[in-house]
């Protein structure tokens, strides 16, 4: 993916030229996903922000190791989960927390991309009824895959949970997603 | 009616976890389910318009990104200042390069030194190809896979405390990572700084032309003569820079030249082949060419006869890269591009 490779060259030059403008580039890359992801845990935006730039002191402190990193999805969303967790039982009482307790948010799109020609906004609406409607993990899961562009190997390593599992919770929520949009469409 | 399989398979072909063999076989099981793959494929547009693209004018984040500023400078006071309005001018400079690929301009540099007066000293290695190509490991441990009729001149004390070489005639090189020993490259007047990378430099005397193609990591490129010039390459991007005798210091004011040009790598997509290092596997290689051409590379290449027996299938285009495969893998791996049949017999191959 053109994507990696990217991210990767922006790794590059923070790691061996300390290049504060492809760390800037990186954030942006970044921000969003993580913020998202670190609000599903904290459910609090501005607590959540301040996780993300948390991950991203300690990414610009330990820049010179960052090459050692073998795939930066799992590392960049497992450091915001730990900080996050971290920041949420500091808040609540000190309890355990389950992947099942995670919510993330739709993401709020810009109109611009090509797909959304196709999609109108009403067919939109109701892909994420259906996507609200599923049951937490899956939910989680299949955001992960749709909004942040992951893959089911570093789904899994993010959630600590196996790919198999990863695997079928993705069969499992385009089935209901489908058929449940099918059903709408066909009633229509 | 359709079973789990079916959205088993549909799920990894969205995350692009299903293999080429389960893309195939989704495509079989659609086959009895139209109605299905229209459904699947709506579906699919929704997932695939699920990342926006991450844009730096999003005042949302930019808004973030001021208040993530300040959170460095005071958490680490120093480390993080302001330099960035050089940089940025860069990376700009960079992204249109990249983007609109033609010839850009031109950069006034003086001229190109005497002769000799950057010979390496007696102590320095020389490597030498003569008229085959010839791989070797630096002292460093990184790779460089010379040409025919070139030679590469390690400094002394390379990969100790230096890791500079001069070239001429055309050397790939995959550097290992040290960021405490730039690994620099000087042909002619221009020096290529490399960050840990797979690049390639071809710089034959007679062509007057130095050309750097970077396939991964980063490069940095400067003219001795002309300090102005600095050139980051990104991976598949390649720039030309002209290297002209005749602009010898006649115009201290600058006049005569140094054109460059920057244009992207045309990458054959699965493989991620380059035209500009096929030269260093012996591959079997086409891009976008009329099946009619590719059979011929392919006669020759596994030395069998191929017959079209399809007027329209001739001009079909295809692009692939074959090393190892079987002529029967190879055939199949097309049949992706466009769906044909085939059948072998003996040393014959008829393509319907």
């Amino acid at each position: 993916m053109e994507h990696d490779i990217n991210i990767q060259i922006l790794l590059e030059q923070i790691a061996v030229l300390d290049d504060k403008v492809a760390f800037e580039r990186l954030f942006y890359a970044y921000f969003k996903k993580l913020h998202r992801f670190a609000d599903a845990i904290v459910k609090d935006r501005h607590a959540a922000e301040e996780v993300v730039s948390d991950v991203f002191i300690n990414l610009w402190k330990n820049r010179s190791r960052l090459l050692e990193i073998e795939n930066l999805n799992n590392y960049i969303y497992i450091a915001t989960k730990n900080i996050a967790i971290r920041r949420r039982t500091k808040l609540s009482a000190a309890r355990q927390f389950g992947i099942e307790e995670i919510t993330i948010e739709p993401a709020v799109l810009e109109s611009s991309s090509p797909e959304q020609i196709f999609l109108n906004k009403e067919l939109v609406r109701r892909y994420e009824a259906v996507v609200d409607a599923l049951p937490a993990r899956c939910q989680t899961i299949y955001r992960l895959a749709r909004q942040d562009g992951l893959r089911y190997k570093e789904i899994a390593a993010i959630l600590n949970i196996s790919v198999k599992t990863i695997d079928a919770q993705m069969a499992i929520a385009l089935k209901k997603i489908t058929q449940a949009v099918r059903f709408v469409t066909d009633v229509k | 009616m359709s079973s789990f399989r079916i959205w088993q398979l549909s799920a990894r072909k969205l995350t692009q976890d299903a293999t080429l063999e389960e893309l195939q076989e989704l495509e079989q099981l659609l086959r009895d389910h139209p109605e299905l793959a229209s459904q699947l494929e709506l579906h699919g547009l929704f997932f695939n318009a699920g990342q926006g693209t991450a844009s730096t004018q999003d005042p949302e984040v930019k808004e973030a990104w001021r208040r993530q500023l300040r959170a460095m400078r005071e958490a680490d006071p120093g480390t993080f200042v302001n330099t960035r309005q050089k940089g940025r001018r860069l990376w700009w400079a960079g992204a249109v390069l990249g983007v609109v690929v033609l010839t850009l301009g031109y950069f006034w540099a003086q001229q190109r030194p005497a002769k000799g007066k950057d010979m390496p000293d007696v102590h320095d290695m020389a490597i030498e190809s003569g008229n085959t190509r010839h791989e070797v490991t630096l002292p460093d441990g990184s790779r460089a896979i010379l040409n025919q009729n070139s030679h590469i001149t390690l400094s002394k004390g390379f990969g100790k405390t230096n890791r500079n070489l001069r070239l001429e005639g055309e050397v790939f090189f995959d550097v290992v990572h040290d960021a405490q020993l730039p690994f620099t490259v000087q042909a002619a007047t221009i020096q290529v700084k490399v960050l840990g990378t797979a690049f390639n430099v071809r710089a034959y005397e007679d062509e007057h032309l130095v050309q750097t193609a970077l396939i991964r990591g980063a490069v940095e490129i400067t003219d001795k003569i002309n300090k102005k010039l600095r050139i980051r390459l990104k991976p598949n991007e390649k720039v030309s820079i002209q290297i002209n005798d005749a602009n010898s210091r006649s115009d201290p004011a600058g006049d005569t030249g140094i054109l460059f040009k920057m244009e992207p790598l045309h990458k054959e997509e699965a493989t991620g082949m380059i035209p500009e290092t096929a030269w260093i596997q012996d591959k079997l290689m086409f891009n976008s060419e009329p099946l009619a051409e590719v059979a011929k590379k392919l006669e020759k290449w596994y030395k069998v006869s191929i017959l079209i027996d399809n007027e329209r299938l001739k001009e079909e285009r295809f692009t692939g890269v074959f090393e190892k495969e079987t002529i029967g893998e190879a055939l199949t791996a097309l049949q992706v591009t466009y769906p044909f049949q085939y059948r072998i017999t003996g040393k014959t191959v008829i393509i319907q």
